[in-house]
């Protein structure tokens, strides 16, 4: 799985490319991880246009991120959601958890 | 409308995940399927596979898992079949989905979504194999 790192106002933007399975979750949970010291204070927005297809081990990677956001008072979003991708966060009960913006510029202007 | 049927194996890598999407891909264009029954499928075979990976089969490098997909009428049904340790996927409780999100725990959604985009999932142990049986009306 390709994810593209970029930055705007201050915000993080990670945006994984492809299908986030029990096989690919393990390499966006780790380009999060990474996020580490070097970016503090910075909010993170994942970027979801590119993902076409989510499991639950894609699912987990998004709540651990948001107790881990939670938890060291960072904010954290998820933004682009494909209709399938966003059913499956909705039968989850996820929606309840995690901020969802229809685009990346309402996201950042959520942040603000 | 008479029976189709197609049989395949993937072996116990979850790198194997993006074969079954693949395959599945095939058969709903073969079979004339809609998209959104493909994507539900997949999911649940996901799951399953994902399951049977992670917690049956891992110490047993040469172990494959076995798909039946066969269409009848207005019903989609599914056959999986490893030779792994016992594994009832029908046993496994549903997460709280009511609970805050502290108390809820990172996992045990696999089973839940498989449930949500099926309409009967069956379980038997026979001659030392997991059989999960799961229909989807289309």
């Amino acid at each position: 799985m390709d994810i593209r790192k970029t930055e705007e106002q201050g915000v993080i933007i990670l945006a994984p490319d492809g299908r986030l399975d029990s096989n690919s979750a393990p390499i966006l949970e780790q380009e999060i991880g990474s996020i580490g010291s070097d970016d503090e204070g910075h909010h993170l927005l994942l970027d979801f246009s590119k993902v076409e297809y989510i499991s639950s081990a894609g699912l987990r990677v998004v709540l651990k991120t948001v107790k881990e956001r939670q938890a060291a008072s960072k904010s954290f979003a998820v933004s682009n959601m494909q209709d399938h991708v966003r059913e499956v966060f909705e039968i989850s009960g996820f929606d309840s958890y995690v901020t969802i913006h229809p685009d990346t510029p309402q996201a950042l202007a959520n942040f603000k | 409308m008479a029976t189709q049927k197609i049989t395949f194996s993937l072996s116990n890598s979850l790198s194997e995940l993006e074969r079954l999407s693949e395959l599945l891909s095939l058969i709903g264009e073969k079979w004339s399927l809609p998209g959104k029954i493909i994507l539900q499928l997949n999911l649940a075979l996901d799951e399953l596979f994902t399951n049977v990976v992670s917690y049956g089969i891992e110490r047993e490098p040469d172990q494959e898992v076995h798909f039946t997909i066969a269409q009848r009428e207005d019903e989609i049904e599914i056959v999986v079949s490893d030779g792994g340790q016992s594994f009832d996927p029908t046993q496994a409780p549903d997460p709280d989905l009511n609970l805050s999100l502290d108390d809820q725990p990172v996992g045990g959604l696999g089973i839940f979504l498989m449930r949500q985009y099926t309409d009967n999932i069956e379980y038997r142990r026979e001659n030392g194999k997991n059989i999960v049986t799961l229909t989807k009306k289309i």
